[in-house]
């Protein structure tokens, strides 16, 4: 039978049909296989949460700690708040902080302008671009566009991070309703190793995603928590955003994270603490008699006295440097501390300073502020709203009352996706 | 006295009796091949070594032969740590390191001549087996030089991929529809179904050489392809019965053939994934910038060259009496197509353009002969083979002696000095700037142009870590497009060599030169060393104030045009960095 040609060139075709089908099968599958190392990690629905390790009131006393809260009350209801401000006071004061001052908006208040596109519309107006944009990757948080966007790469997700939003909470686009996983997805497809501001994509990923080795990025590079950390470690000390400070932070979350649940090697782990230990010295070594650091901190030497005109020592430069170094000292190892009384210098210098500013000054450096009332609240050992001597529900506007709606006819709400 | 009878003396002179046969006894025309080849081999020869991407190969090369691994990961270019290699070059790359460390840098140029002469001797034979006229030969390979003359210089593992893809040729001309028109020159009438059954095991051993050496593998795999679907397309359109196609055995045997190639690649390091990475590499969208990856321009060297041929190919077409084939119509089709897209396809299309074009200048070229009257070669009468018969012989061999002696590559037989470096490099390699970094180590990610890169890290000896090399497609997608802004001296360049945290700098004087000159414009940055090739530069910041005198070995650190002043020396011999940032000026 199988010398019929007929059948023998039939069995020839089957064989073939059978073995293009089966090498292109498994060319695709493979394909498919190589591709998927771009998938995404995996999360963390609930991020972690970085509590304080210390409670030292040399740093700052219940008194003065009190006044400097009192002074850094979220007073932004009104229009147009700067998504900037709204971010910061957000980081500062979490999302369960209310206020019976009227001009206070809440946490959930300040949560729902960043993630509720109808109630950032209330604020904003409706011709106002939308803070969140949906596009092919997910959906992306307009970034250094103006007042009404965020005012760095990733700096609301990382601020979302840290007041615990978790990944299936509903978030209202221009387009409809999303989940937060959307947005850190987005930025987990659109990262990469050498983006111009990477230190609060490295928050983020650091409290949202499970303990993992590796993943890829969209530009085909295994990213990994040690890469991250030398990339943060790779540029001079003080270029980056806040004299380079947000960049040390960064590096103390993954040290903390790496606590919980391994994310670094050893080598990573001890190259990030020699690194710290480095900016640390030279920290001690250029501050300022009366406690404050100025950009110059790199060199390691205290600043001079500032002359007439003098743009590197200002006021603002002052609370800027050193409310940031106390916030990550705070939250550090304490093999990477400084001596105490460096810390106690600095902290007293802070909440006087404050104490002693006009409102008009709090406004301007609003932003900066936060840091420092967050870094004073904890060398503590709590966050701002811990401290607060009022906790209570407030009487609310029309908007806070549909913004309230708004939370709780979503909190808690199924997951997304 | 005893008496002895003399014999006679034979007074006849001895006759020679040749050892060697009758096609030993070369001829006029065997000289004139001889002085082409010899000739072409001392051109080659002398080429000098390009300073592009041939020292990236024999880099891995080395670092392969040092550690034993496939490299995962790109080991000369920092900033694509975590990029997935799948190197597809790593055969030649350990040769070409294997090469380097027998003979030096020098053995490169000899590996470079050898392997190119033998694939256009390769390519020769394969059109005098279609024509049998030296007349077509030399006219299909100067088409196939002009054609792809952009490519031949370049000294990389492509050699090795034209030098496979030639073989390759070699074997198919023994198939249909390749072999029938060598038959019908020839005047034989033998079977022209008789296969050879050599290339059951000839073809899969020179993919699985192939696949190893170079990713042009894949080039072997669509002419083959085209040879399937064009013997299809010929079957299917003479009986009209699609049903035909599979009954055809030329059509089997092609198609086995290629699945035997196909199959005979995926014996390498990376299995499947060589081919997959492979037919994905020209899609990265690194290489848009490149110019080899460039489409086809009718006005470049390319675009003429193309012309040039397909002048030649229509006016061959309008003459000839042969008939065209699909297979070669396809092959065509797509390698135009493909050289179109990409012009560094113009390399493979070169020899299919002269093979295509063989038959048709051969039918044409026997017509056209008795009208110039060039009567067709004949064989003289036989004469006795005696020593003078081997006068011609003897001239091929003393020319091909005289062609290896006075080629650089007799210096490892007849002894000799080498090439100076200046002979041996090509003008625009920055031997200057690598003397300079080697006595002054920088710190660092260093900024370079991306076709030096390679070059700076070998020659070194790896003491510089280029911002790029060109392993382009290898770097993350925003690198590259950093590298481009500062290599074009656009807004931002700055900001983009803090961020990567660039002390030192180095730029092509001839083909940066507005880049070269807004650098030297800038406060920020310090000419520490120039010639004509390119400049070194060095964040001003980052240099000490003056503190000492010039050290005599100082002084004598460059022989050229070195712009250094004592303190620069203090900082380019590569102070800790703790140091440097002690004189640091904030810019955020």
């Amino acid at each position: 039978m199988t010398n019929n040609p007929q059948t023998r060139i039939s069995w020839f075709v089957v064989v073939q049909v059978v073995i293009v089908a089966a090498g292109v099968a498994t060319a695709a599958h493979r394909r498919r296989t190589i591709d998927a190392t771009g998938l995404l990690p995996a999360f963390r629905n609930k991020p972690l949460e970085l509590r304080p390790l210390h409670d030292d009131d040399r740093v700052v006393t219940d008194e003065q700690l009190s006044a400097v809260l009192e002074k850094l009350k979220p007073r932004l209801r009104h229009d147009n708040p700067k998504i900037n401000h709204i971010d910061h006071a957000l980081r500062m004061w979490g999302v369960d902080a209310a206020f019976s001052d009227p001009e206070c908006l809440s946490g959930k208040e300040m949560r729902a302008i960043l993630l509720h596109h109808p109630v950032y519309s209330q604020y904003w107006g409706d011709d106002a671009p939308p803070l969140l944009i949906s596009d092919d990757r997910g959906i992306r948080v307009r970034t250094r566009a103006g007042d009404a966007s965020a005012s760095h790469v990733d700096h609301t997700l990382a601020v979302l991070a840290e007041v615990g939003t978790p990944l299936d909470y509903t978030i209202d686009t221009s387009e409809g309703p999303a989940t937060m996983r959307q947005i850190l997805s987005r930025s987990l497809r659109a990262f990469s190793l050498n983006q111009l501001e990477y230190e609060w994509s490295t928050l983020a990923y650091a409290l949202y995603l499970e303990p993992t080795d590796r993943w890829t990025s969209s530009e085909g590079q295994e990213i990994t928590f040690d890469r991250l950390a030398d990339r943060i470690m790779r540029q001079q000390l003080n270029q980056g955003v806040c004299m380079g400070n947000h960049r040390l932070h960064a590096l103390v979350t993954l040290l903390r994270v790496n606590e919980e649940s391994p994310i670094l090697s050893e080598e990573g782990t001890q190259r990030i603490t020699d690194h710290l230990l480095d900016v640390t010295s030279r920290f001690v070594a250029s501050q300022h008699p009366d406690g404050y650091w100025i950009r110059s901190w790199p060199a390691g030497s205290p600043p001079a006295e500032p002359q007439e005109g003098d743009t590197e020592n200002t006021l603002q430069l002052r609370i800027l440097g050193t409310g940031h170094v106390l916030e990550w000292w705070a939250l550090a190892p304490v093999e990477v501390h400084p001596p105490r009384e460096v810390v106690i210098r600095a902290g007293q210098w802070l909440s006087r300073t404050i104490q002693e500013m006009d409102p008009d000054d709090i406004q301007t450096n609003y932003t900066f502020l936060t840091h420092a009332g967050r870094a004073l609240a904890l060398w503590r050992g709590g966050f701002p709203a811990d401290f607060m001597p009022e906790a209570l529900p407030v009487e609310v506007e029309h908007r806070e009352s549909v913004d309230e709606e708004s939370e709780s006819s979503r909190e808690p709400s199924p997951a997304g996706e | 006295m005893a008496t002895s009878e003399l014999k006679p003396v034979d007074t006849a002179e001895p006759v020679l009796q040749p050892v060697l046969s009758e096609r030993y006894a070369l001829r006029w025309r065997h000289v004139a091949v001889c002085t082409a080849f010899a000739l072409f081999f001392m051109y080659l020869n002398y080429l000098p070594l390009f300073h592009s991407d041939i020292w990236g190969h024999v880099l891995y090369g080395e670092w392969m032969l040092e550690h034993g691994v496939l490299p995962a990961e790109d080991p000369f270019l920092p900033l694509a740590e975590g990029m997935r290699v799948v190197d597809n070059a790593w055969g030649s790359q350990v040769f070409l390191a294997w090469v380097v460390r027998q003979g030096g840098a020098a053995a490169l140029s000899n590996l470079f001549a050898i392997v190119v002469l033998a694939n256009y001797l390769i390519q020769a034979r394969v059109l005098y087996l279609i024509s049998k006229s030296l007349p077509v030969v030399f006219a299909g390979l100067a088409i196939s030089f002009v054609l792809g003359f952009s490519r031949h210089m370049v000294i990389r593992p492509e050699i090795f991929g034209g030098l496979f893809c030639a073989l390759l040729l070699w074997m198919i001309v023994r198939l249909e529809p390749w072999r029938s028109r060598a038959k019908s020159f020839e005047g034989d009438d033998t079977d022209i179904e008789t296969f050879p059954r050599w290339l059951w095991v000839g073809i899969p051993v020179l993919f699985v050489v192939w696949a190893n050496s170079h990713g042009s593998f894949a080039v072997g795999l669509v002419l083959l392809a085209c040879h399937v679907l064009g013997r299809a397309i010929e079957v299917a359109w003479q009986k009209q019965d699609l049903g035909a196609i599979f009954q055809d055995r030329q059509f089997r045997r092609w198609l086995v053939l290629t699945e035997l190639a196909v199959a005979a690649t995926l014996l390498n390091p990376y299995g499947l994934d060589l081919l997959i990475e492979t037919a994905r590499f020209g899609q990265n969208p690194n290489l848009r910038e490149v110019i080899e990856w460039f489409p086809l321009k009718l006005i470049d060297l390319e675009g003429i060259q193309f012309s040039f041929a397909m002048i030649i190919l229509i006016v061959l077409l309008r003459h000839s009496r042969q008939r065209v084939r699909p297979a070669e119509v396809i092959a065509l089709v797509v390698f135009i197509t493909l050289m179109a897209s990409t012009i560094r396809f113009i390399g493979w299309l070169a020899p299919l353009m002269a093979l295509s074009l063989a038959p048709h200048a051969t039918d044409i070229w026997e017509r056209i002969r008795p009208r110039f009257q060039f009567p067709r070669p004949v064989e003289h009468e036989p004469q006795p083979l005696g020593p003078a018969r081997f006068r011609l012989s003897l001239a091929c061999l003393l020319i091909l002696w005289c062609a290896f002696a006075a080629s650089p590559i007799s210096q490892y037989l007849l002894g000799g000095k080498g090439r100076a470096r200046e002979q041996l490099y090509n003008v625009s390699t920055p031997l200057g700037i690598t003397e300079y970094l080697r006595e002054n180590p920088p710190e660092g990610l260093i900024y370079c142009p991306q076709w030096w890169g390679d070059f700076l890290v070998w020659d070194t000896h790896g003491k510089v870590a280029p911002f790029m090399t060109t392993s382009i497609h290898l770097a993350p997608a925003l690198v590259w497009r950093d590298y481009l802004t500062v290599a074009r001296g656009q807004a931002g360049w700055e900001r983009i060599l803090d961020r990567y945290d660039i002390d030192t700098i180095v730029l092509h004087e001839a083909l940066q030169p507005q880049t070269v000159e807004i650098f030297q414009q800038s406060a920020s940055w310090k000419t520490v060393f120039e010639d004509d090739d390119g400049v070194v530069l060095v964040r001003a910041d980052r240099l000490p104030q003056p503190q000492h005198a010039p050290t005599s070995s100082e002084q004598n650190a460059s022989t050229r045009r070195s712009l250094m002043q004592p303190s620069l020396v203090a900082v380019a011999a590569g102070k800790p960095r703790s140091q440097h940032q002690e004189d640091d000026s904030p810019h955020d």
